[in-house]
């Protein structure tokens, strides 16, 4: 027998709707024990139902081998299943506790934008009466476990996006950090100042500056992170779907987490300074040329672009229940999530100063600034990440 | 006319205006004295008392001691020690430049440069060479001058013209320093900067450890190793290089000016070269940046505290200045004059400056801290890195030291007329008893 709104609301402890002082309840539950957290994510199935649904949300996922990951399992089938957990377990699981639960609850929901869940946040639990989706509206959640249990979807108008109307989603890897872009070395040695080789005898004239160094390479772009997986969502549409003109159906989409980018290839540092012209001295009544300024140096060159990180497979499966009625009008769209790109190549720094002009002694003219040096060359893209990100089975099921 | 025919160089071509330059060797010493002195017998004894004056006799134990002796066997009553033939044997022949002419005239401003040097025989420029010139009339007119640069000079003239409108820092006639320093190093008269140290490399960034959401709330996706989490150290800055030495000035050798008649203010300048300064050391570099830290987690199994952010790292050492090189040397210096002109002789010796010594480089600053990783609450963040200490400073190169002037003799005698020096309080290095009119 399904539960009114009123009555699953009461069950969660946050009262007779009808004596709310507001239309909606946005409130964060601390969950102090692995069993209220089982109890406040039932669904009130009997047990071949829970088993049921279990294996609806986890089959086709792999899961880790490792004594954690099996541990997660035998939570998971505690929780949404029948099996009980043992004493050893239940000290493992102990240091999870307290534990948050988010929790909306609301008997009339309309929404005209995006209305986000959550991402990577505590697992939700949506309690909604009538859900009206209006004219741009849509339902997004990354990488976070979801309860929805809604009476009524009225659907009028379509997204205006790319997003479908629920959005099951994973979180795509944290790009990769730029590469650094080294100090330019230090300007070339300047030109020796002219001298006198004796009073009013003009001697050397002033040095031309040495050629700037060459810049250092770029710093490699950061590795792109793997992505995070979309988790295990139950959507259960008790009562049945009303469509709005030129709308048929509902549409619900999943993909786990992409691999992230790989950072840019850093910019190759600057090329070195040339080394300014030595000046040109006076000597009594004459003097002597200043020198050239220095060659600016080339650029160093750009950084190899970072790896891409990989996609990741979804970590649970989406279970949809709805009215045998209204079957057909659930489309589930799931996509699988694509490996990082290679970080760009970084580009060449760009030449180094020319070294200064100097001055002339008396009548002797000074020498002219460097010129700048030639920019280095651009870097190599980074490697794509090499595996793809297999996505949550949608599971329709009509009650 | 007989130091032309002396000289081997053509009477009748000198007569006609001609100037005759010639390059020829003398195999003794006796020829020197024969061929390159007009020095009397009696000015030859005058002039051996004081040859060895302090500046002089200060380098006899030196490689220049061995030219002062030859020099003063050439140009005074010198005799060469039998010890010394041999060392002295391996300097000759004495390699000479003469020049002839009946009349020059040095137009205004025009240098009148009469040194030789020894590509003409391909031999080494350190090789002492000699210069004389046999002139009739020699007129030197404002701002103009007869030079001579680090040759041993030898001037016959039988009348000098001068004038007085001359810039007042000008001379008519100078006995100036090689062109080149006269020591046992090489390169450049200054010496070279010291390069800059390249700055350290920035250390690398601690990483956030990989963890993902499950029913129970975050772990990790990766190994625990807490150390990546941690900030490198950032490199040391590189140390500056050392300034190079400064070279010692060039050498003002020994003039004989004999002249006949002296026809105007005459002003005889004499100045080894200036000591080449040291270059300055390079600055250290600057220490690199320490790493940041990668932030801790609240994993449902525990928490995980922020890293330790890299420490700084240290700035290179800045180098030390370069030594200045010290003031050329410089010989003795005879004018010959009727005693009727010798007040139209003004004689201006300077001391040779030593060079300054190059500046010590600044040491490069010590690398920023990386900063801490944050923990999921504030007691829980990891440490922030320490700052890198500072490079030290290089030091400053020595100056150079200033050496005395040369004597400038006329008829023979340091006290009989105008002889300027500079006063000792702008030329500190140089003791007084290098001054013989003070």
């Amino acid at each position: 027998m399904t539960m009114t709104f009123a009555e699953r609301v009461i069950k969660l402890g946050l009262g007779d709707p009808g004596n709310w002082l507001c239309e909606e309840i946005d409130a964060v539950i601390i969950i102090e024990t692995i069993d209220k957290l089982k109890e406040m994510l039932d669904l009130g199935y009997d047990q071949p139902a829970r088993e049921a649904h279990l294996k609806a949300l986890f089959a086709g996922v792999t899961q880790g081998t490792d004594a954690e990951s099996a541990l997660l399992r035998r939570v998971h089938e505690f929780v949404f299943g029948t099996a009980e957990l043992s004493a050893d377990d239940r000290k493992l699981v102990e240091p999870a506790f307290p534990l948050e639960l988010g929790v909306i609850a609301a008997p009339e929901k309309s929404i005209n934008s995006q209305w986000h869940l959550g991402k990577s946040a505590s697992p939700h639990l949506v309690e909604v009466g009538t859900l009206t989706i209006q004219q741009g509206g849509h339902i997004t959640i990354e990488n976070t476990l979801l309860t929805f249990k809604v009476d009524t979807i009225i659907r009028n108008g379509n997204t205006g996006s790319d997003n479908a109307d629920f959005n099951i989603l994973g979180v795509a890897g944290a790009p990769g950090a730029t590469g650094s872009t080294p100090n330019p070395p230090g300007q070339a040695q300047n030109g020796n100042p002219g001298n006198c080789s004796s009073a009013g005898i003009a001697g050397s004239p002033g040095g031309n500056g040495w050629t700037g160094a060459t810049g250092t390479i770029g710093g490699t772009g950061g590795e792109g992170r793997d992505g995070l997986p979309s988790m295990p969502a139950t959507i259960n549409i008790n009562k049945g779907i009303q469509l709005g003109p030129n709308v048929s159906q509902i549409v619900i989409k999943t993909m786990s987490g992409p691999g992230g980018a790989g950072g840019a290839g850093g910019t190759g540092s600057k090329g070195g300074k040339g080394g300014n012209g030595g000046n040109g001295v006076k000597c009594g009544c004459t003097g002597n040329a200043g020198g050239t300024g220095g060659q600016g140096g080339t650029g160093g060159p750009g950084g190899v672009g970072g790896p891409g990180g990989n996609a990741v497979d979804a970590a649970g499966n989406i279970v949809v229940n709805v009215p045998a009625a209204f079957y057909k009008q659930i489309v589930p769209v799931a996509i699988t999530a694509q490996p990082g790109q290679g970080g760009p190549a970084g580009a060449g720094g760009s030449g180094g100063d020319g070294g200064g002009a100097s001055s002339g002694g008396k009548h002797n003219s000074g020498g002219s600034a460097g010129g700048s040096g030639t920019p280095g060359g651009e870097g190599q893209r980074g490697a794509a990440g090499t595996r793809t990100g297999k996505p949550a089975e949608i599971n329709v099921q009509p009650t | 006319m007989e130091r032309v025919r002396l000289l081997g160089h053509d009477l009748p071509a000198i007569q006609h205006g001609e100037e005759c330059c010639t390059y020829f060797t003398l195999p003794t010493v006796l020829d020197g004295r024969r061929v390159l002195s007009n020095a009397t017998e009696a000015s030859r004894r005058e002039r051996q008392k004081t040859f060895f004056n302090p500046p002089i006799a200060a380098r006899r134990r030196l490689g220049q001691g061995m030219h002062d002796r030859g020099e003063a066997a050439t140009f005074a009553d010198g005799v060469i020690d039998e010890a010394e033939v041999d060392s002295q044997n391996r300097h000759l022949p004495v390699h000479v430049k003469a020049i002839s002419i009946a009349e020059k005239t040095i137009a205004a401003g025009d240098v009148w440069d009469v040194s030789v040097r020894g590509s003409v025989w391909q031999l080494d420029d350190m090789e002492e060479l000699y210069v004389t010139v046999n002139v009739g009339r020699l007129i030197i007119e404002p701002g103009a001058a007869l030079i001579v640069c680090g040759n041993v000079f030898s001037l016959l003239c039988q009348e000098i013209v001068t004038y007085e409108n001359t810039p007042e820092d000008a001379f008519h006639i100078g006995i100036l320093p090689t062109p080149f320093s006269v020591d046992f190093g090489y390169g450049p008269l200054h010496g070279t900067h010291g390069t800059n140290g390249a700055s350290g490399r920035d250390g690398l960034a601690g990483r956030t450890l990989d963890a993902e959401r499950t029913l129970l709330g975050f772990r990790l996706r990766e190994a625990a190793d807490l150390a990546v989490m941690n900030g490198t150290a950032g490199k040391a800055g590189k140390n500056g290089t050392d300034g190079a030495r400064g070279r010692n000035g060039g050498m003002c050798k020994l003039a004989e000016l004999t002249l006949r008649s002296v026809n105007g203010p005459l002003t005889v300048f004499a100045q080894a070269g200036s000591g080449g300064d040291g270059g300055n050391g390079g600055h250290g570099g600057s220490g690199g940046r320490g790493g940041d830290a990668g932030n801790g987690h609240k994993l449902w199994t525990g928490i995980i505290n922020g890293g330790d952010g890299g420490d700084g790292g240290r700035g290179g050492d800045g180098a030390n200045g370069g030594h200045a090189g010290n003031g050329g040397l410089a010989s003795n210096i005879y004018i010959d004059v009727p005693v009727a002109d010798e007040h139209k002789i003004i004689r201006i010796a300077l001391p040779s400056r030593g060079g300054n010594g190059g500046a010590g480089g600044r040491g490069g600053a010590g690398g920023e801290a990386g900063l801490q990783g944050h923990g999921p609450t504030t007691e829980f963040g990891g440490k922030p890195g320490k700052r890198g200490d500072n490079g030290a400073n290089g030091r400053a190169g020595r100056h150079g030291k200033a050496r005395a002037a040369p004597w400038i003799f006329l008829n023979d005698k340091v006290g009989n007329g105008d002889f300027l020096t500079p006063s000792p309080e702008s030329l500190p290095a140089v003791s007084p008893p290098l001054y013989p009119n003070d």
